[in-house]
This record gives structure tokens, sequence and C-alpha cells, in this order.
């Protein structure tokens, strides 16, 4: 097994593959686009998965839900539950809800429903914040509880909801919602278009008990530079533009918000080692 | 003419005693070959064409695929410049980059999917991104993003106007999101005169390596080479389509004529395309790529071999269909999406076959695609086509090429006079609500929230960002692309030449604004009908005004040359009746920036930086927004522009940007420095509670013109310690400069207006009005 080898898991249809890569070469990591033709038993030489964004399958049914049912997320849910970390973006993340991999108790116990947007329906894209939660998900540890990450979302089906009510206020309480969408100020955002979907407790993301596997539906691969971060995203990440901006700095070579989950994935695989 | 066969004589050399009856006959059974083309076409075969033979020339000498009312026109463009690789007449443009990207080019493309869209708008504005996106692949290039320019009418008048814009917006981000690829704005106009022709032109942009530029002809050498077809299988859809586009909507049902997008298979299509360059460049396998569009594997085969300065043998039984059984003339030429051609050497092709249909495994993607060797080039100069033992098509190649040319008269329109403006006290508070509280200025968010701007995570100025959206070449370099569109159609309709100027104008000057050099332009001629000799006259003069100010801003790209246009289109028969589309020629810019990190966005970003207006003085209020929607005067002419002086400001919007002296910037166009200033702040976190205290009594004009005068101007926030480099600048191009204010911390626009005036809004009031008025058409129903 090659620790630092990530495999990019690509279904068809899946469209962010390549600044996935870049995100993990960003972070000092070797990544490697794992096509769905490969056999399942390749999979055991990465030392951990990027589920990158996209429309696997088409959408067909539902999002994610056909990538689910791929012998190869059988094989990708025992190398989890060794404890490999699982990173699964936007329409990768649709896939690890449908393939009951998060919240991770061997059966479907969430969704990825269409968002709830008042006056629209369907896709939406803009920048959001999103607030880190007390969790031991491996992505997020390195941020204090409390952090502003702000983001891009863009998806049509991104509202995280239980099958039970009690679900997702228990999988807070179990630190398995490393993520809320929130406002600039940082309260918890509860209305459009700072909650852009409607997800039950404004979740943004949602990992596994053991914290290795994350669903997130920000894409975080397309903010790694602070030259990407977008012009009317407010407070502390735009003053670190500004000052890099006023004082020449190189805007490409700073981090943007989305790096710090990647380095927190190289971050645990180091440690692993 | 009783006969129905794909092999089987189209007409008898009895009945070509009378083409006009022969040509009716066609277009009864929807061929669309003009009397003078039923005679031409028998005696460049010395028979009467085969019924296949007639259905691909009827393709061939469509105006959609011959601009044969046009193509003599368009050499007025300038298509020249030292960053031009390859001008317009391959599929798409290729223009070189400066260092550190000089070993990419950059592959623009621009296409219109008009009459589609018009009749199905969610398949038609699909296939239009589709259809553009493959343009630009078959080049080499990865697709890195679309734009789009969108013609409605008025969704005040019918919900017919609104459900084209809602199928259009669908369209593009169903086809764009899927397919991975950034959609980067591009501008949106309603007006009455598209109620039965709304406008979807779709350009598309893409990078290849410098020496990886593939072109659509059969190599040089010995070969021997072979056809290989990629892709969807063949189907019946869009049969018919480049005829369809070559006429006027009829009442008949043409929605047949209109391709099926599968953005699904075309990604995984593309994917394993990119992976066949990287291959065929690694291993200096030679080759030829075309994407199929008009007149399908025909059209695609054919003049892959002309323009190799070959023949070809085609095997239509080889290539992979639909199981229903079809007429061979459709699958011959029917438009089905989500095919390419390649030549290769007969050698590779079981690699690339391989390639295709077990790494990528496109049959299980969608049952029936893959990749077939389908046919030979062959020495000798004739195009053949065989189909179950039976010979479809048999004639020269040259037969192919042979250009057609129709000879339309065109006069000047005589232009109604502008009526004399009414006086009135203006209430500029209220107007300034109405502009952006109605359609034509609102907020466009509404409709770019669809779409995926940031796939690929190149992107570094989104749309509503910017006056442009700039992209990264490189993951590694600094090097920035900017890109923008115009086209004002009530200009255009004041006065073709002047409008067309200004849309030249306005593209460039959105690039410059950003800091990007206005590098490279695309255009498309959107217009009525070509027998109509004022249509015509219209369209020689938006093509005066194009080439004129091309001619006038190309400096900054390459001093004494023009700024090119790489690539076009034209659009002819948007008219139902009498009714014809105002001249509509849409221009893309593109631009380039030594560093994306410069790129200066329109959000004032700190309270105490002071606002300076740049460039044309505040005279005049002609072809406003603001007398066309608050005065409700219709016509008159558009705002002067001098070129010599829109060339100095592009240059100090560089400048500007590339000093870091300023920290936003907007241009000044429609609706005016009132409109502008409103937008700056609109585009500013609302949490930072920003707003702007200007003293537009300085302008030394009425309220009214101060406020909403369209003329060339550009507004800037900067830090009061960069003033004096900026206006030193200023001064050096000669442009003149007003300081008009301060950005503020207390969330409103307060202006000081002439004769001791004072008007507020708050920031909030201005964001409520211009978020509402695409929302509200968006969500009403019924007439």
């Amino acid at each position: 097994m090659s620790t630092h080898v990530v495999a990019v898991m690509q279904f068809p249809g899946v469209n962010c593959e390549a600044e996935t890569l870049r995100a993990l070469a960003r972070a000092g990591l070797e990544g490697e686009v794992f096509r769905w033709t490969r056999p399942a038993s390749e999979l055991g030489r990465y030392g951990a998965f990027v589920l990158p964004g996209g429309f696997s399958y088409q959408d067909r049914v539902r999002a994610g839900a056909l990538a689910a049912r791929d012998p190869l997320l059988g094989a990708l849910a025992e190398l989890a539950d060794e404890g490999r970390p699982v990173l699964g973006i936007c329409n990768g993340a649709q896939v690890l809800v449908e393939a009951g991999l998060v919240p991770g108790r061997g059966k479907v116990e969430l969704a990825l429903a269409r968002n709830r947007m008042p006056r629209r329906s369907g896709y939406y894209s803009r920048w959001v914040y999103c607030r880190v939660e007390p969790s031991p998900c491996v992505f997020t540890r390195a941020l204090p509880p409390g952090t502003l990450v702000p983001l891009p979302v863009a998806h049509g089906e991104g509202r995280f909801t239980a099958s039970s009510r009690t679900a997702m206020p228990r999988l807070l309480a179990a630190g398995q919602v490393p993520l809320r969408y929130a406002s600039a100020a940082g309260e918890l955002a509860e209305e459009f278009p700072a909650l852009p979907n409607g997800a039950e407790l404004s979740a943004a993301g949602v990992c596994n008990a053991a914290g290795n596997v994350l669903a997130m539906m920000p894409h975080p691969e397309r903010a790694l530079e602070l030259g990407a971060l977008a012009r009317g995203v407010a407070g502390a990440w735009s003053e670190r533009r500004l000052a890099c901006v006023q004082g020449g700095g190189d805007l490409a070579r700073e981090d943007g918000p989305g790096a710090v989950f990647f380095r927190g994935l190289a971050a645990h695989l180091m440690e692993a080692v | 003419m009783t006969t129905l066969t794909a092999a089987t004589g189209a007409w008898t050399t009895d009945e070509s005693r009378d083409p006009a009856a022969v040509s009716r006959a066609l277009r009864a059974r929807g061929v669309a070959l003009e009397a003078e083309e039923v005679t031409l076409l028998e005696r460049l075969l010395g028979r009467p064409p085969r019924w296949a033979e007639a259905v691909l020339f009827g393709i061939l000498w469509s105006e959609h695929c011959s601009y044969k009312s046009t193509r003599h026109l368009l050499k007025r463009l300038p298509t020249r410049a030292p960053q031009v690789v390859i001008g317009p007449g391959e599929d798409a443009g290729v223009v070189s980059l400066p260092a550190p990207c000089d070993d990419l080019v950059l592959v623009l493309g621009h296409e219109s999917h008009n009459h589609p869209s018009q009749v199905l708008p969610v398949e038609g504005a699909a296939t239009g991104i589709g259809g553009i996106v493959r343009d630009i692949v078959c080049m080499g290039a990865e697709v890195v993003g679309v734009m789009d320019s969108l013609r409605f009418g008025d969704p005040a008048g019918s919900v017919h106007a609104r459900d084209v814009m809602r199928g259009v917006v669908q369209g593009i981000a169903d086809y764009g999101n899927a397919l991975g690829v950034p959609n980067l704005g591009g501008d949106t106009v309603f007006d009455s005169g598209y109620d039965t022709n709304c406008l979807v032109n779709a350009m598309a942009i893409g990078l290849a390596p410098a020496d990886g530029v593939l072109r659509s002809r059969v190599p040089q050498g010995p070969g021997p080479w072979v056809f290989v077809l990629v892709g969807k299988p063949t189907d019946e859809s869009g049969f018919g389509g480049a005829a369809f586009a070559s006429g006027e909507l009829g009442a008949d049902d043409q929605r047949g004529a209109v391709q099926l997008p599968d953005p699904f298979l075309k990604r995984v299509l593309n994917v394993a395309t990119y992976e066949v360059f990287r291959r065929v460049r690694a291993a200096g396998v030679p080759c030829g790529f075309k994407d199929l569009g008009a007149g399908g594997i025909a059209c695609a085969t054919s003049e892959l071999a002309a323009a190799g300065g070959c023949g070809a043998e085609i095997r239509l039984d080889d290539a992979h269909r639909v199981a229903r059984p079809l007429p061979p003339e459709v699958l011959l030429c029917a438009e089905t999406q989500e095919r390419y051609c390649w030549v290769v050497p007969e050698a590779f092709a079981p690699e690339l076959v391989r390639l295709y249909e077990e790494e990528f495994a496109l049959g299980q993607v969608m049952p029936g695609a893959g990749a077939r060797v389908i046919g030979r080039a062959i020495p000798e100069k004739r195009y053949r086509v065989e189909w179950q033992g039976e010979v479809l098509v048999d004639c020269e190649v040259d037969a192919i090429t042979t250009g057609r040319k129709a000879e339309r008269p065109s006069r000047p329109r005589v232009r109604a006079e502008a009526k004399p403006r009414r006086r009135r006290a203006a209430d500029v508070r209220g107007a300034l609500l109405t502009l952006l509280g109605g359609e034509h200025l609102g907020s466009r968010e509404y409709l770019y929230r669809h779409y995926d701007s940031e796939v690929q995570g190149r992107t570094w100025l989104r749309p509503g960002e910017g006056d442009a959206a700039v992209l990264r070449a490189h993951p590694e370099r600094p090097l920035g692309l900017a890109f923008a569109v115009g086209g004002n159609p009530h200009w255009c309709a004041g006065d073709p030449d002047l409008g067309a100027r200004h849309a030249v104008a306005e593209a460039a000057r959105n690039c410059a604004v950003v800091g990007a050099r206005p590098w490279a332009l695309t255009d498309c001629l959107n217009f009525g009908h070509p027998e109509d000799p004022e249509v015509m006259g219209d369209l020689e003069a938006s093509l005066d005004g194009l080439a004129a100010a091309a001619h006038a801003l190309g400096g900054l790209a390459a001093p004494g040359s023009p700024l090119p246009y790489v690539s076009g289109n034209v659009s002819l028969y948007n008219q139902v009746g009498r009714d014809a589309i105002p001249p509509s020629p849409i221009v893309m810019c593109a631009g380039v920036l030594d560093d994306a990190g410069q790129a200066l966005g329109l959000a004032p970003t700190s309270a105490g930086h002071v606002i300076v207006l740049v460039g044309e003085p505040r005279e005049g209020l002609e072809g406003s927004t603001y007398r066309r929607e608050v005065l409700r005067e219709r016509g008159g002419p558009p705002p002067p522009l001098s070129l010599e002086h829109e060339a100095r400001l592009q240059a100090f919007a560089v400048e500007v940007a590339r000093g870091r002296w300023a920290a936003a910037a907007h241009d000044v166009s429609d609706g005016g420095l009132g409109v502008a200033l409103a937008e700056m702040l609109l585009a500013a976190a609302p949490e930072a509670n920003l707003g702007m205290d200007a003293q537009l009594d300085v302008l030394g004009v009425e309220p009214a013109v101060a406020l909403f005068c369209e003329r060339p101007a550009i507004v800037y926030a900067l830090p009061f310690e960069r003033l004096p480099r900026f206006s030193q600048a200023a001064r050096d191009h000669a442009l003149q400069t007003w300081p008009i204010g301060s950005v503020s911390a207390h969330g409103q626009l307060r202006m000081l207006l002439p004769g001791e005036q004072r008007v507020a809004w708050t920031v909030a009031e201005l964001r409520d009005a211009s978020q509402r008025a695409l929302a509200r058409r968006w969500n009403e129903e019924g007439a």
C-alpha cells in the first residue's frame, strides 16, 4: 500500500477530477484517477480516496444512486472500515450517503434531497459560509470549532435529510456534522441563500462516527488559492485577500479556504505512517 | 418523382428541363435546392443526382453551411494579426498566448442556435452548447469555458417569451453543468423584436498545446488512412437541421429537426478523446479530427477528404447505429449529437477503437455508443458512399467543395428620426429604481445561479463579479484569460454601423476594465431574411462597423495590427413574415492579463476609497436606457463613439490594473453612471455595509444626464494615495477624469446633484429592486 497515493474515483459523468488532483498535489499528496472500468481488487493499494463532484451515471434514479451500487463502492466500504480516509464532494457526497458509508452504520439513514429554495428550483450555485463544528473528522480536525470557511456550492440535490426526526440531532451530538452553513457573522444559517438548500440542521457536511469518511456538499477543490476567493465574500478571508493584493503578494501561492481539507488529509496520512 | 430509395435518381433529365418545378418537388420532400442549384448539381455530376446526393447537396448548399449570401461580404472583417494561428474557416479559431504560456494556444468558437431554441428551448439551447464545444474539441483542445448571448422577446408581453427564457436557461444549465465546463456569463437582452425569434449565441473557449493543434483533414503521407466514427449511435435526430436553420420558422411542426442532447455521454466521450490527444501526441501519430454537425457523416467525411486533397470511400453499413431501421440517406446526413470522426493510420485504428470501447466503455455508458472504422481515404479525388452493395453517393470531391454564392441586393434602411425629447422634471430617484427594477438592467443573478461557473477550478472572476470573467490559463503560471461579450440591439437598430462599433468597443472595454489586453474577437451576425434588401443593408453596415472598431482596438495585443476576428457565424432568416429581428451582431472578446491576480472586480472593498470617473464627458442621452424605459421614447441613434478615444481609454484601463492602483472598476454603459455606481455597491458583500457619497454637481450637467448618459467611460474606486499616479496616467493618455466622491461605510448611495439637489438610496433598497425583476418574470404564470 502506498500511503500517499490517493485515488480519485472516476465514475462515468464525474467532472471534477482535474481540480481534485490539483488539490491533492497542493497538499503534497499524489493523486491518481481510478476509472470505473478497473477491477475493485486494485483499490487496496491506495491510502485514501476522493469521490469528486459531477453527475455520475447521469444522476439516474437519484444523484449518486447508481454509483453507490457499483461493486467499487463495496470494496471502498471495506477499506473505509479499516480507517482509510474517504472524502466525497458534492456528487461524491451523494454517492457516500446513498451507499450508507455516511453516516455509516451499515444502512442508509440519510438522503441528499432536492434543494428547497424560495421562488426557484433545481441547480443553484453560489459561495456560502460553512462553520466548523466539534468533530473527530480527519478533514476538519485542524480547524477550531467556530472557524468560518467560505466555499462554493453548486448542486440541485444537496439537502441533507434523515429518515427519522432524531437522526440529525443525534449525529450532531456525536460530532458527525463537522460543517454547517452559517452567516458571514458565524451564526447558523436558517434562511436562503445563506442556507442554500434547506438542509436539516443546516448541515453542509456529515461524517461517519470514526471521522474518516466525510460527505460534503461544498466544493473545497474550487477554492484552493486565495485568488479564487469570490469577491462578494465578507470577513477575515476577504481581508486576507486584500492584504495580499495591496502588499504585492502572490494570490496563487497563498492558500484559499478550500485547501485546508486536503492539508488535513495529508497530515492524517503522515501521522498514520 | 415517385421513386423514394436513396440510390435511385432524385429527378430525371426530362424533369430537370423545368428546374423550378424540380426545386418545388424537392422542397415538398424536405430537400432545399434552389432552381439554379438543381441545374448546377446536374451539371457537376454529369447526370441527375441520386436521392442521397440530392439530400447531401441540399445540406452543403444551405445558407447554414455555405454562407452563400454572406461569404463574400465577410472578407471585410480583419482576420490577420501576429497572434493569429488559425483564422476563420476551420471549426474554431486559434490564437497564440504570450509568455509564460507561449507553449499553449487559445481556441475560440462562436455559434448560433437560434431556430432550434425558439422551437424547443431546452434541447435547442443545450445542443447549441454541445455543438460549439465539439468545434473546440475537434481542434485538439480541452474546453475550459462557455458563454452565451441571449436575446428574448418581451417577457411582459407573452407567456411564450417567458417559456423560451426559462427553457433556454435550463438547457444551458443542464448541458454545461453536466459536461463540466464552466459558464463564464455573457449577456441577456429583452425586446419585443425577438418575440418570434429568440437568439441563443453560444461561445466556447479551449486550450491546447501549441504543437498539438489538430486539423480537420486527412493528413499528408501514404497512410493508409481510415475514418473512425466515435460516439453516439447514429439515429434520425436533427435530420434536416441545416435546412431548417436556413429558412423561416413555419407553422409546421419542426421539432424533429432539433437535435437531442446527451451531456452525460459527451462528458465521457470528451474525457476519452482528451486521452486520445495525449496518446497521439506522445507517439507522434498523425491524424485528422472533425466533429459531426450539420450534414452528419456525409459532410464530416467528405470535408475531411476534400481538405486533405484526396478522396474517400465510406461503408455506411459499418457505422454503429440505433437498432430500428432507418433510410440510408438519414443515417448519412442526420445530425445525431455527441459524435466525432477521426482520420488515423490504419495501423493505429485498433488501439483507438479499443480506447473508446474498452478503456472508457462507451457502450456501457450508452447502449450502442462506440467507435467504428467506417471507410478509408483514397488518392483518387472521388467521394463514394456504399450501403448494402449499392452506391448512394459517387461524385468528384471538387463538387462537394464547390462554393455557392447568392447575390443579395442591399440598400440602406431609412431610419425614423428620433422624436425630440419631452421636457419634464426628472425624478432621478425614482428613475434609478425603475431602471434597476426592470428586466433590462435588473440583476442577471437569478439566471446565472443556474450555471456552474467554477468547475475545473480555474475561475478567478465569476459572472457578476467583474465586467469580464477571468480564468487562469495554467495552474502554475500567472497568466489570466478574460472573456466578455457586446451587442446592444437597440443601438444596432438605431444605426447598424455605429451599433456594431459599440458592440466591439464594449466587449473589448469589458476585458480592459478587468485589466486584460483585448486579444481576439469572435462574432455572429444574427439577421432576418437575406432576400430583403434592407436586411442586407443592415448586415453590410454592421460588417463595416465591426471592421472599423476592430481596426482601431488591436494595438494592445500587437501595435499596428487590428483586433482579429478568428471565428464567426452567420444566422439569417431570424424573421417571421415581415417581423425581422433587430440587426444583431454579437461579439465576444478574449483578453489576456499578465497576472490573473490583477483582475479588477467591480465591488468596492474599503470605505474611504475615492471614486473617479474616466472617459467621455457626460453629455446627451442618445440611445440611453433611461430614454427607452423611463421616458418611454423609442428609436434614435446610439451615443457617439470615438474609436481613437476608446483605444486610449482601454490602454489606460490595462495600465491601472497592471499597476494595482485601483480596488474596483466598472464600465459605464447600459444605464449610465447611476446604474454603474449602484451595480458596484450591489457586488460588494452586504455584510460590509459599504455605500457611496457622490458629488455629481462637478459634472456640470442636468441630473438625468449626469446619471443616465451612456457615453463610454469607466468608474474606479481607489485608495487616495494612489490618486496622483492614477491621474497622471490618465493625463498621459489624454483622458479626462472627474473625482466624484468616495466609498462610505453607511450602506447608502448618496448623491449631490447640480442645483444643490440631494438624493439618497439605501443599498438594501437598490438590491431589492435589482433582484426582483427577473425573479418575478421567471415565476410569472399565465399570459
